[in-house]
């Protein structure tokens, strides 16, 4: 789900995610191999990868075809599918992805959220969502302040859309960059790949939020950021992957920026 | 001023058809920071319409824990025509159009896959000469779609009635002015339901009817430039995006050009047979 989930743990303890003060052992900040796994799972690998050849550009209201079983982003009426987003279908899987829209917190979901306040219970974080986070005090053993930015895991979504939030580590340093949440997905390419590609060429820390917030520190960081932005651009485009191979190849266009 | 001539020799006064529309251009992503927008110029009305969210409501004494709330502000600028709509600030009028922009979008969006929040609709007409506020539910519908907000269908709104006795769809000001009859509707293009009826002045039960119909039928060609706007945002962005892939030493990739995609649109005017009643 998230780039630095590929880092051993000695890695995160070298980037300081787990801080001596905590002993490092029974706080989890990162979802571990098998947990990550699981998470490619949900949603399908497909769905992270290029947009099939055949995708077409469909607008709300349009019709799909006759209605099988649900699919996001559409509704049925009357024994047949319609969009209800603009995005690109492909006809032959059957997936809508759609182009905009908002990131509605889901569970198990890795984000990127910065406390906008700090209570007794705990701390309140903004997912650039309409629903704001909150990590239990019982969640944490640490204390966070007023602007931290960090990364944590959905534990729990209810109906009224109030989201938990547990495993939260503090990222130091480093830089942010907000796109929007739909294009995640490509960010990370199919099955890791687009974002394993980033690290190897940067040898940047890149934590990707499910939330559209994207962490890059160290390495080449302004290529990285470089290629992240360009991704997003050319999300619903094809053969992205040898785009951004090449402009990591020729080392980006910001050298020296 | 004296009522002028409405129809002359079977034309109207700018020269269409009973049943032809005014020139209509749109496009969609015109503003950076709202997350949806359109622009629409529909005859000498020039639209803007920007929506923002979902996001939190405020005040939020009118959550609702159920659905997102689905709020307009349908404002004339102070500087929109030459008479009648000289103050800036909420009026009678805007209220009213603010109200039923937003009654026609509560049927149509997804509001339960969004509780507790608002989405934020903003109409601003810039010039007016009749029909703005089709054209800006028109408009509106088209930044919700930029904005990724599901809907059940990309709504528009077309005007009809009667001008000097005979049945006519998209009035300008001075039609709408002297006309007899005015019925603003809005449609639902994929079912056909009627999502907005109002009526100025008087007609007959036959003539009521026929109205409708010449709107509903005149929408739908609306609804055509309005997904051709939706659809000629992403093909530009496709061909901005594999020119630049393309073209790797070329300048265009730089970070600082993020939004470029918003930014470097020119308007153009949306091919389609409205077009063609231009003078």
């Amino acid at each position: 789900m998230f780039g630095a989930k590929r880092f051993g743990k000695e890695k995160f303890e070298r980037a300081g995610f787990r801080g001596g003060r905590r002993g490092g052992q029974q706080f989890a900040p990162m979802p571990q191999a098998p947990a990550a796994g699981a998470e490619q799972e949900r949603h399908g690998p497909e769905s992270h990868g290029e947009p099939a050849r055949k995708s077409r550009l469909v607008v709300p209201g349009e019709l799909l075809g006759a209605a099988g079983r649900p699919i996001p982003h559409t509704f049925t009426e009357k024994g047949s599918a319609y969009s209800s987003v603009v995005g690109l279908f492909d006809d032959a899987s059957g997936k809508l992805i759609p182009l905009e829209g908002v990131y509605t917190p889901a569970l198990d979901d890795v984000v990127v959220g910065v406390v906008v306040a700090v209570r007794f219970a705990g701390f309140t974080l903004d997912l650039k969502s309409p629903y704001e986070g909150f990590i239990s005090g019982k969640d944490t053993r640490d204390v966070f302040k007023l602007g931290e930015v960090l990364v944590s895991r959905v534990k729990e979504v209810d109906e009224v859309r109030n989201v938990d939030l547990t495993e939260a580590s503090k990222l130091e340093g480093g830089e942010i960059i907000e796109i929007p949440s739909v294009k995640v997905p490509r960010v990370i390419g199919k099955n890791s790949s687009m974002i394993r590609m980033l690290q190897d060429a940067t040898k940047s820390e890149i934590v990707v939020g499910k939330n559209g917030r994207i962490w890059v520190k160290g390495g080449n960081s302004a290529l990285a950021i470089e290629a992240i932005l360009k991704i997003e651009r050319e999300a619903h485009t094809q053969g992205l992957t040898d785009r951004i191979s090449a402009l990591l190849g020729s080392g980006g266009q910001s050298r020296g920026v | 001023m004296d009522k002028p001539k409405l129809i002359v020799d079977g034309k109207r006064m700018d020269g269409r058809a009973m049943d032809e529309l005014r020139p209509i251009l749109i496009k969609a992503g015109v503003l950076n920071k709202a997350d949806g927008s359109a622009y629409i110029e529909w005859g000498k009305n020039k639209v803007l319409a920007a929506v923002y969210g979902p996001r939190e409501c405020i005040p939020k004494h009118d959550e609702n824990p159920y659905k997102a709330l689905v709020r307009c502000t349908y404002r004339m600028s102070p500087f929109c025509s030459l008479e009648e709509h000289g103050r800036r600030g909420p009026s009678r009028r805007g209220t009213e159009i603010s109200k039923l922009i937003s009654n026609v979008f509560d049927t149509v969006v997804m509001a339960e896959h969004f509780p507790k929040t608002a989405i934020d609709i903003f109409v601003e007409v810039l010039q007016a000469d009749g029909g703005t506020r089709v054209a800006g539910l028109t408009a509106a519908a088209v930044a919700l779609a930029d904005a990724g907000i599901p809907m059940k269908d990309v709504v528009c709104g077309v005007a009809a009635g009667k001008i000097d006795g005979e049945i006519a769809v998209d009035f300008g000001k001075y039609e709408d002015n002297f006309g007899e009859s005015d019925i603003p509707v809005a449609v639902s293009p994929r079912t056909g339901e009627l999502l907005l009826l109002q009526m100025d002045g008087m007609l007959t039960k036959d003539e009521v009817m026929r109205s409708v119909d010449m709107a509903i039928s005149a929408s739908m060609k609306v609804h055509e430039l309005q997904v051709a706007a939706l659809k000629e945002r992403y093909a530009e962005k496709e061909k901005s995006g594999a020119l630049g892939g393309e073209g790797d030493n070329g300048g265009g990739s730089l970070p600082s050009d993020a939004g470029g995609g918003r930014q470097g649109m020119a308007l153009q005017p949306v091919p389609g047979d409205a077009g063609e009643s231009a003078r």
